[in-house]
């Protein structure tokens, strides 16, 4: 408080308590601010609220209330200059009963500080009129005048730190560095600093929407002195470009304005998926938008590669990478809490396999960014069903069940191939493996299945076993397993031979053949064996089939009897030789499915080939002029021979007979390994000498005609056979 | 007046016992010349005189043969002694012919004839067979003349090779085949035979079969030739001529070719396993075929 206010102040006191000792009742002191009147006892001080340089008018009435006259004087006003009389004073005055007089005082406040004035009057109560009653002496009356004024102040806090500031009409409230979609906040306040009451009428925020008002008051609000109002401003970026609003604050009737400015920092992700990683240009894509891969094949797997570019202003987290949709997955994905500094860049892949003909979605979600996932798959889908009664599908490597069927009956099932696709589908190769199945009504191959059309053929099951038959079926790429049981075979009827049997010739070539006493329902393959037992200790090589070996296959078709050789021909023929022995043929048998038949019991044909005396096949006489051979050719079932009779025939008629023991000679041939070659078969020269002179010789040769030889074994003598001279 | 006398020899000549052999044949399926062990009848194929051939014509004598193998066409001489001797033909073999001696052979390749000297193992004649002449046979006489068929679209032209230049000797209905032996040329047509002895035509048969011959050759004093079809048959005419006589075959012939070193013809060889093979041979007065299995026999 300044000197001067005390001074003042404490004289007021003085002579209010002056005043108030002397004739208080008859003025009545009232004071008039705008429409509000209200009395004030002498002494008192009334405070009148302004606004800093605005005038306004105050009245100062005062009133004699008493029953004589009462007389005022002199009339000052001290104190702070913001008071000031208005108006000509209207005393000194006398006033009757009920009169009055009123002081104008303009009031205009300086500050917002409390100021003090007085207004002071003398006055005094006259004695009646007539009365010669002495006026007594003046007092004084006194009024206090304390003038107030508001005065209004902003500032702000940011809540990163918290500091407070002030903002003046004009200034900025800047966010530096606000979080990318973070909320940050500042904090402003209004203040009343003056004396008086203070309204705040408005407050209010223009510009980016990022930039909102938070916790604002009921306005208009009366704001006491010395009082402060707050609210907050948001922010709330959600891109990296600067935001700007306007804050316009109405307080007093007076507006300030302050500019709110945002500056964001963080990671901006620019997403774009590429045809190969590493690639130069893709296709940009925004977060919420479309991938879309394109075509992928039916059953194929396509890829596609996502770049993810930060192009903020500081570096970002990918929380993590996730794929959803059927055929939808990731490829070699970023790990979770992957750090992307600014300008750098993060890859992956997404892949998408054709599931069905159509448009495949799907769901990406990168970070806090989602995308929708887009394919079309395109091709040929082929689904597979066969028709046994009724219709079945079948699933690639799932089992067709084909109606059992006895051996040598056939069922079937019709194989039917539908394309539920949206391309055309190409079939290269339908096959069945497996002798019961055959395939019927096949297409031309390859076969183009279009959209929605149907391709079918009969899967035929023809068992040739009993029990379970399997086999693959192979359709293109597509495989499916084909099962069929069959009842047992039927045991294999009884079979007879035909042809030779029994005792056979020696050196000649008969048939056999092979007959079933009734028709079998499958074909059959078989095998007839051939064993030699020889008399005599070396079996004839030349016993064979016609057809080579000691063996020969056979076919009895489904349905017949005859067996059919390998030569083509219902018999097969063999050679008997020219050994003594037993020739024997077994037969096997066996289904073309491999189901052996053959009879624990066989019946074995069984041909013998006698001992019998030694035939002469050929015999010639070759004479030279100092000897003659004789050459004989045959044969001895016994392998042995025990004489020799050979006569020379000459042209006159004379012959000559020798007779030879040939038997060592023939036991040391035919126990040799040489013969082994040749079963019963020998040739035999017989050399003679001749003698007598050359002429003689001469002679001799002329006359010879021919030979004629007999052989002998333990059997007997063969026929005579005679062969020219050579 | 002095009778000789025939004086047995020691006994120690017993000891000429010996087997049977028939001669050789090419087996195809084994790739190699093999023995005919034993007579027709009971014989069968033994082992193997040459072998690593794709093809052989065995001389009748069976002391040569034209191969083919992995060296290309040959002559051989010797199979397989020391004194061996072979040489390589330049000519694309697609027909042989032996005379029936063995000493000369006839090979036709595509228009070209050529005839070899076996002994000296020298060609002694090499000759176009004609600009676009279908040859549908040939054959060489025991003296080296060359004779030559050929089809002309509806007959058989045979012709012999005499002092530089072809010359017709005949002609029958049909692609026909020809056989030569001494100066006999015999050629064999649809449905007729015709024998041509020194240049001229000795006989001429009708037959009542329509077909020709799969193969003809002269044997002895005998025309041979080898029918298939439905009714597979052997015809037999002397060569003086008169009926001829028919001998019925279990297999139909394939050709008609001697049996190297035998005096057989073989009938049918095998081209694989399991096939037959037959040969005819003369047994007494009558021709008769016979398999020859090729097996083991064990």
């Amino acid at each position: 408080m300044s000197n001067r206010v005390r001074q003042v102040w404490l004289s007021l006191c003085v002579v209010l308590a002056a005043g108030t000792a002397w004739g208080q009742g008859s003025f009545v002191i009232t004071v008039r601010d705008g429409e509000t009147a209200r009395q004030v006892p002498n002494g008192a001080t009334v405070e009148f609220a302004g606004k800093i340089g605005e005038a306004k008018s105050l009245a100062v009435e005062i009133l004699y209330a008493g029953t004589n006259r009462g007389e005022l004087g002199l009339a000052t006003l001290t104190g702070t200059a913001d008071f000031q009389f208005a108006t000509t004073l209207p005393t000194p005055a006398i006033l009757g009963p009920g009169e009055r007089v009123v002081f104008s005082i303009r009031f205009q406040p300086s500050t917002s500080r409390r100021t003090l004035a007085q207004l002071g009057v003398t006055a005094r109560e006259l004695p009646p009129e007539g009365s010669n009653l002495l006026p007594g002496s003046f007092g004084l009356l006194l009024l206090g005048l304390s003038g107030t004024a508001p005065e209004v102040k902003y500032a702000y806090a940011l809540g990163a730190d918290g500091n407070l500031l002030p903002l003046a009409d004009g200034g900025v409230i800047r966010f530096a560095k606000a979080p990318l979609g973070g909320t940050s906040l500042a904090t402003v306040l209004v203040i009343n600093s003056g004396t008086a009451p203070a309204k705040v009428e408005s407050v209010s925020l223009e510009g980016a929407a990022e930039l909102t008002l938070n916790a604002l008051p009921l306005l208009p609000l009366d704001l006491a002195a010395g009082a402060s109002v707050q609210f907050r401003v948001r922010y709330e970026p959600k891109d990296l470009s600067t935001h700007r609003a306007t804050l316009r604050l109405g307080a007093e009737g007076r507006v300030a304005t302050a500019t709110v400015e945002g500056a964001p920092e963080g990671p901006r992700w620019i997403y774009a998926f590429m045809p190969e990683p590493g690639a130069e240009s893709g296709v940009a894509v925004e977060a919420g938008g479309v991938v879309d891969a394109g075509e992928v094949e039916i059953g194929r797997r396509k890829r596609i590669w996502i770049r993810v570019k930060n192009e903020g202003n500081a570096e970002g987290v990918l929380a993590g990478v996730a794929v959803s949709g059927a055929g939808w997955a990731l490829v070699d994905p970023p790990l979770p809490l992957t750090v992307v500094k600014a300008g750098a860049e993060a890859w992956f892949g997404l892949s998408v396999t054709g599931l069905e003909a159509g448009r495949q979605t799907g769901r990406l979600r990168v970070g806090e960014d989602t995308f929708v996932l887009s394919a079309m798959s395109v091709g040929a889908l082929l689904e597979y069903s066969y028709l046994a009664g009724g219709a079945t599908e079948v699933e690639v490597g799932g089992q067709v069940a084909v109606p059992p069927a006895a051996v040598g009956q056939t069922t079937a099932v019709q194989f039917v191939v539908v394309n539920r696709g949206n391309r055309d589908g190409r079939i290269d190769s339908i096959g069945v493996s497996g002798k019961a199945f055959r395939l019927v009504g096949l297409p031309s191959l390859p076969v183009v299945v279009a959209p929605d059309e149907r391709l079918t053929f009969r899967v035929e099951f023809a068992p040739t076993v009993p029990g379970l038959n399997t086999a693959v079926l192979s359709v293109g790429t597509a495989f499916f397993n084909l099962a069929g049981t069959a009842a047992d075979l039927p045991e294999l009827p009884g079979y007879r031979w035909e042809g030779l049997s029994g005792t056979v010739a020696p050196m000649t070539q008969g048939s056999v053949g092979l007959r079933l006493e009734r028709a079998y329902p499958v074909t059959l393959r078989g095998t007839v064996t051939m064993t030699v037992d020889s008399l005599t200790f070396g079996a004839d090589p030349a016993v064979q089939f016609s057809t080579g070996g000691r063996s020969v296959s056979f076919t009895i078709p489904a349905g017949e009897t005859r067996a059919v050789f390998v030569n083509g021909s219902n018999t097969v023929r063999l050679q008997t030789g020219t050994a003594a022995g037993r020739i024997v043929l077994t037969p096997s048998f066996v289904t073309e499915g491999g189901v052996v038949l053959t009879p624990a019991q066989t019946a074995s044909l069984e041909l013998t080939v006698p001992e019998q005396a030694p035939v002469v096949l050929a015999a010639r006489l070759e004479a030279s002029f100092s000897a003659v051979q004789v050459v004989v050719t045959g044969y001895s079932t016994t392998r042995s021979l025990t004489k020799m009779e050979v006569t020379i025939r000459r042209r006159t008629g004379r012959t000559e007979t020798f007779s030879f023991d040939v038997g060592p000679a023939a036991q040391l041939w035919f126990g040799s390994s040489a013969s082994a070659s040749y079963g019963g078969l020998f040739s035999a020269s017989v050399p003679f000498a001749i003698v007598g002179s050359t002429e003689d010789r001469e002679k001799l040769v002329e006359e010879l005609e021919g030979v004629t030889v007999k052989v002998s074994n333990e059997r007997g003598t063969s026929a005579e056979f005679s062969g020219p001279a050579g | 007046m002095r009778v000789p006398v025939l004086l047995l020899a020691s006994a120690a000549a017993w000891g000429q016992m010996a087997g049977v052999r028939s001669g050789v044949l090419f087996d195809r399926p084994t790739g190699s010349v093999r023995l005919v062990e034993g007579v027709a009848g009971s014989a069968h194929l033994g082992a193997a005189v040459l072998e690593g051939v794709e093809q052989a014509w065995v001389s009748p004598s069976a002391k040569a043969a034209v191969v083919r193998g992995s060296g290309g066409w040959a002559l051989v001489r010797g199979f397989a002694g020391d004194d061996a001797e072979e040489r390589g033909l330049e000519m694309e073999v697609e027909r042989v012919r032996w005379s029936s001696g063995g000493r000369y052979v006839a090979m036709a390749g595509r228009e070209r004839i050529e005839v070899w000297d076996v002994e000296v193992l020298e060609r002694v004649a090499g000759v176009d067979a004609g600009e676009g002449r279908d040859v549908v046979s040939l054959a060489v006489s025991d003296g080296g003349e060359l004779a030559m068929a050929w089809f002309d679209g509806e007959q058989t032209v045979v012709e012999s090779w005499r002092q530089g230049q072809w010359e017709e000797t005949g002609r029958v209905a049909g692609r026909g085949v020809l056989a030569v032996a001494g100066d006999a040329v015999v050629l064999a047509g649809e449905g007729e035979v015709v024998l041509i002895r020194a240049g001229q035509e000795a006989w001429r048969k009708r037959l009542e079969r329509r077909d020709a011959p799969a193969g003809i050759e002269i044997v002895g004093r005998e025309v041979v030739a080898a029918y298939g079809g439905e009714r597979a048959t052997l015809m037999v005419w002397a060569l003086e001529g008169g009926a001829e006589k028919e001998v019925e075959l279990d297999a139909a012939p394939e050709g008609l070719e001697r049996l190297g070193g035998g005096d057989g013809l073989v009938l049918c060889s095998r081209d694989r396993e399991d096939e037959e093979i037959w040969v005819a041979v003369r047994r007494g007065a009558e021709w008769r075929a016979y398999f020859v299995p090729a097996g083991g026999g064990r």
